[in-house]
Protein backbone atom coordinates (compact mmCIF):
# COMPACT_ATOMS: atom_id res chain seq x y z
CA UNK A 1 0.00 0.00 0.00
CA UNK A 2 2.74 2.46 1.00
CA UNK A 3 4.84 1.54 -2.02
CA UNK A 4 1.87 1.94 -4.36
CA UNK A 5 1.00 5.39 -3.04
CA UNK A 6 4.67 6.44 -3.06
CA UNK A 7 4.83 5.53 -6.74
CA UNK A 8 1.59 7.46 -7.38
CA UNK A 9 2.67 10.30 -5.11
CA UNK A 10 5.28 10.80 -3.67
CA UNK A 11 3.70 10.29 -0.26
CA UNK A 12 3.70 13.60 1.57
CA UNK A 13 0.87 13.06 4.04
CA UNK A 14 0.07 9.83 5.90
CA UNK A 15 -3.07 9.63 8.01
CA UNK A 16 -3.32 6.44 10.06
CA UNK A 17 -7.01 6.49 10.80
CA UNK A 18 -8.18 2.87 10.45
CA UNK A 19 -9.40 1.62 13.80
CA UNK A 20 -11.73 -0.96 15.32
CA UNK A 21 -13.42 -1.31 18.69
CA UNK A 22 -14.94 -4.15 20.64
CA UNK A 23 -15.80 -3.56 24.26
CA UNK A 24 -15.55 -6.27 26.92
CA UNK A 25 -14.15 -6.54 30.42
CA UNK A 26 -10.72 -8.05 30.95
CA UNK A 27 -12.41 -11.13 32.35
CA UNK A 28 -14.53 -11.55 29.21
CA UNK A 29 -12.31 -10.40 26.35
CA UNK A 30 -10.56 -13.09 24.29
CA UNK A 31 -7.13 -13.28 22.74
CA UNK A 32 -8.48 -12.95 19.19
CA UNK A 33 -10.05 -9.58 20.03
CA UNK A 34 -6.80 -8.38 21.60
CA UNK A 35 -4.80 -9.45 18.55
CA UNK A 36 -7.21 -7.87 16.08
CA UNK A 37 -7.48 -4.52 17.86
CA UNK A 38 -3.73 -4.23 18.37
CA UNK A 39 -3.09 -5.19 14.76
CA UNK A 40 -5.42 -2.62 13.19
CA UNK A 41 -5.13 0.21 15.71
CA UNK A 42 -1.40 0.07 16.47
CA UNK A 43 0.67 -2.36 14.39
CA UNK A 44 -0.68 -1.08 11.09
CA UNK A 45 0.44 2.45 11.98
CA UNK A 46 3.85 1.14 13.00
CA UNK A 47 4.28 -0.48 9.60
CA UNK A 48 3.08 2.49 7.54
CA UNK A 49 5.23 4.93 9.51
CA UNK A 50 8.43 2.91 9.37
CA UNK A 51 8.03 2.65 5.59
CA UNK A 52 6.90 6.22 4.87
CA UNK A 53 8.97 8.30 7.29
CA UNK A 54 12.44 7.59 5.82
CA UNK A 55 11.18 8.73 2.41
CA UNK A 56 9.58 11.84 3.91
CA UNK A 57 12.81 12.56 5.79
CA UNK A 58 14.80 12.22 2.60
CA UNK A 59 12.59 14.81 0.90
CA UNK A 60 12.55 17.15 3.89
CA UNK A 61 8.74 17.27 3.99
CA UNK A 62 6.21 14.98 5.61
CA UNK A 63 3.08 15.05 7.71
CA UNK A 64 1.93 12.05 9.69
CA UNK A 65 -1.42 12.44 11.45
CA UNK A 66 -2.45 9.48 13.59
CA UNK A 67 -6.03 9.26 14.73
CA UNK A 68 -5.75 7.99 18.28
CA UNK A 69 -8.56 8.71 20.77
CA UNK A 70 -9.26 10.38 24.08
CA UNK A 71 -8.68 6.77 25.11
CA UNK A 72 -5.05 7.23 24.19
CA UNK A 73 -4.84 9.65 27.12
CA UNK A 74 -7.21 8.20 29.73
CA UNK A 75 -8.96 4.90 30.44
CA UNK A 76 -12.51 3.62 30.62
CA UNK A 77 -13.83 0.26 31.77
CA UNK A 78 -14.29 -2.56 29.24
CA UNK A 79 -11.81 -1.05 26.75
CA UNK A 80 -8.58 -2.85 27.61
CA UNK A 81 -7.31 -3.67 24.12
CA UNK A 82 -8.57 -0.39 22.63
CA UNK A 83 -6.98 1.80 25.33
CA UNK A 84 -3.74 -0.18 25.12
CA UNK A 85 -3.64 0.30 21.34
CA UNK A 86 -4.39 4.03 21.53
CA UNK A 87 -1.89 4.74 24.35
CA UNK A 88 0.60 2.78 22.27
CA UNK A 89 -0.18 4.85 19.18
CA UNK A 90 0.34 8.10 21.10
CA UNK A 91 3.66 6.86 22.45
CA UNK A 92 4.89 5.52 19.13
CA UNK A 93 3.95 8.79 17.45
CA UNK A 94 6.05 10.74 19.99
CA UNK A 95 9.05 8.52 19.18
CA UNK A 96 8.56 9.06 15.45
CA UNK A 97 8.22 12.80 15.98
CA UNK A 98 11.54 12.93 17.84
CA UNK A 99 13.38 10.86 15.25
CA UNK A 100 12.25 13.13 12.39
CA UNK A 101 12.00 16.47 14.17
CA UNK A 102 15.16 17.86 12.56
CA UNK A 103 14.44 16.57 9.05
CA UNK A 104 14.37 19.09 6.25
CA UNK A 105 14.38 22.81 6.75
CA UNK A 106 12.02 25.70 7.20
CA UNK A 107 11.97 25.98 3.41
CA UNK A 108 11.19 22.35 2.75
CA UNK A 109 8.63 22.29 5.57
CA UNK A 110 9.96 19.61 7.90
CA UNK A 111 8.49 16.28 8.97
CA UNK A 112 5.94 16.25 11.79
CA UNK A 113 4.07 13.43 13.53
CA UNK A 114 0.99 14.24 15.59
CA UNK A 115 -2.00 12.44 17.08
CA UNK A 116 -5.56 13.65 17.12
CA UNK A 117 -7.51 12.25 20.09
CA UNK A 118 -11.24 12.39 19.39
CA UNK A 119 -13.85 11.76 22.06
CA UNK A 120 -17.43 10.89 21.13
CA UNK A 121 -17.78 11.48 17.40
CA UNK A 122 -20.75 10.73 15.16
CA UNK A 123 -19.56 7.64 13.27
CA UNK A 124 -20.65 4.03 12.97
CA UNK A 125 -17.81 2.84 15.22
CA UNK A 126 -19.69 3.98 18.34
CA UNK A 127 -23.09 2.52 17.37
CA UNK A 128 -22.72 -0.71 19.40
CA UNK A 129 -21.96 1.36 22.49
CA UNK A 130 -24.89 3.71 21.81
CA UNK A 131 -27.21 0.73 21.38
CA UNK A 132 -25.92 -0.91 24.57
CA UNK A 133 -26.38 2.26 26.61
CA UNK A 134 -29.85 2.90 25.16
CA UNK A 135 -30.85 -0.66 26.10
CA UNK A 136 -29.33 -0.37 29.57
CA UNK A 137 -31.15 2.89 30.30
CA UNK A 138 -34.38 1.75 28.70
CA UNK A 139 -34.31 4.75 26.41
CA UNK A 140 -33.99 5.54 22.72
CA UNK A 141 -30.84 6.29 20.73
CA UNK A 142 -30.81 9.95 21.78
CA UNK A 143 -30.98 8.90 25.41
CA UNK A 144 -28.10 6.49 24.87
CA UNK A 145 -25.98 9.22 23.30
CA UNK A 146 -26.85 11.70 26.06
CA UNK A 147 -25.82 9.15 28.68
CA UNK A 148 -22.46 8.52 27.01
CA UNK A 149 -21.81 12.27 26.68
CA UNK A 150 -22.74 12.93 30.30
CA UNK A 151 -20.14 10.38 31.37
CA UNK A 152 -17.13 11.55 29.40
CA UNK A 153 -17.74 14.66 27.26
CA UNK A 154 -18.43 17.73 29.41
CA UNK A 155 -19.37 19.83 26.39
CA UNK A 156 -22.36 17.43 26.03
CA UNK A 157 -21.96 17.80 22.26
CA UNK A 158 -20.97 15.07 19.82
CA UNK A 159 -18.19 15.91 17.42
CA UNK A 160 -18.81 15.90 13.68
CA UNK A 161 -16.18 13.92 11.74
CA UNK A 162 -15.67 16.97 9.50
CA UNK A 163 -14.25 18.79 12.54
CA UNK A 164 -11.53 16.16 12.90
CA UNK A 165 -10.90 16.55 9.17
CA UNK A 166 -10.30 20.29 9.53
CA UNK A 167 -7.71 19.82 12.27
CA UNK A 168 -5.96 17.12 10.24
CA UNK A 169 -5.72 19.42 7.22
CA UNK A 170 -4.43 22.27 9.38
CA UNK A 171 -1.68 20.05 10.88
CA UNK A 172 -0.50 19.35 7.32
CA UNK A 173 0.08 23.03 6.59
CA UNK A 174 3.57 24.48 6.28
CA UNK A 175 2.70 26.81 9.17
CA UNK A 176 2.45 23.76 11.44
CA UNK A 177 6.10 22.76 10.94
CA UNK A 178 6.91 23.16 14.64
CA UNK A 179 3.84 21.30 15.88
CA UNK A 180 5.05 17.75 16.38
CA UNK A 181 4.90 15.01 18.96
CA UNK A 182 1.52 16.25 20.17
CA UNK A 183 -1.69 14.43 21.09
CA UNK A 184 -4.50 16.92 20.49
CA UNK A 185 -7.84 16.08 22.11
CA UNK A 186 -11.15 16.83 20.40
CA UNK A 187 -13.15 15.66 23.37
CA UNK A 188 -15.11 18.56 24.84
CA UNK A 189 -12.70 18.43 27.82
CA UNK A 190 -13.33 14.75 28.46
CA UNK A 191 -9.86 13.63 29.48
CA UNK A 192 -10.74 11.96 32.74
CA UNK A 193 -10.71 8.35 33.84
CA UNK A 194 -14.10 6.70 34.36
CA UNK A 195 -16.27 8.89 36.52
CA UNK A 196 -19.72 10.34 36.47
CA UNK A 197 -19.13 13.95 35.50
CA UNK A 198 -22.76 14.96 35.49
CA UNK A 199 -24.96 13.81 38.32
CA UNK A 200 -28.37 12.40 37.49
CA UNK A 201 -30.13 15.40 38.98
CA UNK A 202 -28.18 17.88 36.80
CA UNK B 1 -13.39 26.44 0.69
CA UNK B 2 -10.76 28.29 -1.32
CA UNK B 3 -7.66 27.77 0.85
CA UNK B 4 -5.79 25.28 -1.35
CA UNK B 5 -2.70 25.11 0.84
CA UNK B 6 -2.06 21.43 0.07
CA UNK B 7 -1.94 21.75 -3.72
CA UNK B 8 0.80 19.56 -5.13
CA UNK B 9 0.74 17.22 -2.11
CA UNK B 10 -0.24 13.55 -2.08
CA UNK B 11 -1.97 12.02 0.92
CA UNK B 12 -2.89 8.50 2.04
CA UNK B 13 -5.72 8.09 4.56
CA UNK B 14 -6.30 4.61 5.94
CA UNK B 15 -9.78 3.51 6.92
CA UNK B 16 -11.27 6.29 4.80
CA UNK B 17 -14.24 4.59 3.16
CA UNK B 18 -16.45 6.08 5.90
CA UNK B 19 -16.50 7.99 9.18
CA UNK B 20 -13.60 10.11 10.39
CA UNK B 21 -11.28 8.80 7.68
CA UNK B 22 -13.60 9.84 4.85
CA UNK B 23 -14.04 13.27 6.44
CA UNK B 24 -10.27 13.67 6.64
CA UNK B 25 -9.91 12.61 3.00
CA UNK B 26 -12.50 15.23 2.03
CA UNK B 27 -10.75 17.94 4.06
CA UNK B 28 -7.39 17.17 2.48
CA UNK B 29 -8.99 17.12 -0.97
CA UNK B 30 -10.65 20.46 -0.28
CA UNK B 31 -7.20 21.84 0.50
CA UNK B 32 -5.97 20.64 -2.91
CA UNK B 33 -4.22 17.37 -2.12
CA UNK B 34 -4.33 14.26 -4.28
CA UNK B 35 -5.85 11.65 -1.99
CA UNK B 36 -5.38 7.90 -1.78
CA UNK B 37 -8.42 6.51 0.02
CA UNK B 38 -7.99 3.07 1.55
CA UNK B 39 -10.30 0.77 3.44
CA UNK B 40 -12.67 -2.14 3.53
CA UNK B 41 -15.46 -1.34 1.07
CA UNK B 42 -17.60 -2.73 -1.70
CA UNK B 43 -17.18 -1.37 -5.21
CA UNK B 44 -20.27 0.80 -4.62
CA UNK B 45 -18.88 2.20 -1.38
CA UNK B 46 -15.54 2.86 -3.08
CA UNK B 47 -17.26 4.75 -5.90
CA UNK B 48 -19.21 6.80 -3.36
CA UNK B 49 -16.04 7.68 -1.46
CA UNK B 50 -14.26 8.62 -4.69
CA UNK B 51 -17.16 10.88 -5.66
CA UNK B 52 -17.25 12.59 -2.27
CA UNK B 53 -13.53 13.28 -2.12
CA UNK B 54 -13.49 14.51 -5.72
CA UNK B 55 -16.52 16.73 -5.08
CA UNK B 56 -14.73 18.16 -2.04
CA UNK B 57 -11.98 19.38 -4.36
CA UNK B 58 -9.29 16.72 -4.72
CA UNK B 59 -7.64 16.99 -8.15
CA UNK B 60 -7.13 13.23 -8.22
CA UNK B 61 -8.17 10.32 -6.04
CA UNK B 62 -7.53 6.60 -5.93
CA UNK B 63 -9.15 3.94 -3.79
CA UNK B 64 -7.56 0.69 -2.65
CA UNK B 65 -8.77 -2.02 -0.32
CA UNK B 66 -6.84 -4.45 1.86
CA UNK B 67 -7.59 -7.08 -0.80
CA UNK B 68 -5.68 -4.85 -3.21
CA UNK B 69 -8.52 -3.89 -5.55
CA UNK B 70 -7.87 -0.38 -6.87
CA UNK B 71 -10.23 2.23 -8.29
CA UNK B 72 -9.18 5.57 -9.69
CA UNK B 73 -10.69 8.89 -10.73
CA UNK B 74 -9.26 12.18 -11.89
CA UNK B 75 -10.83 15.55 -12.39
CA UNK B 76 -11.49 16.12 -16.13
Amino acid sequence: MIEAVEAWGPLDILVNNAGIQKTASLAEVDAATWDAILAVNLSAAFHTMRMALPMMGGRGFGRVVNIASVHGLVASRDKGPYVASKFGLVGLSKVAALEYAASGSRTSGGVTVNCICPGWTETSLIEPQVDARAAATGGDRDAGIASLLAEKQPSLRMSDPAEIGELAAWLCARAAHNITGTAIPIDGDGRRNDSTLVKEEH
Amino acid sequence: MTNRHLEGRTALVTGSAQGIGLSIARALGAAGARVAVHGIATAEQAEAALSEVTAAGAPEVRFSTPTCATFRRSRP
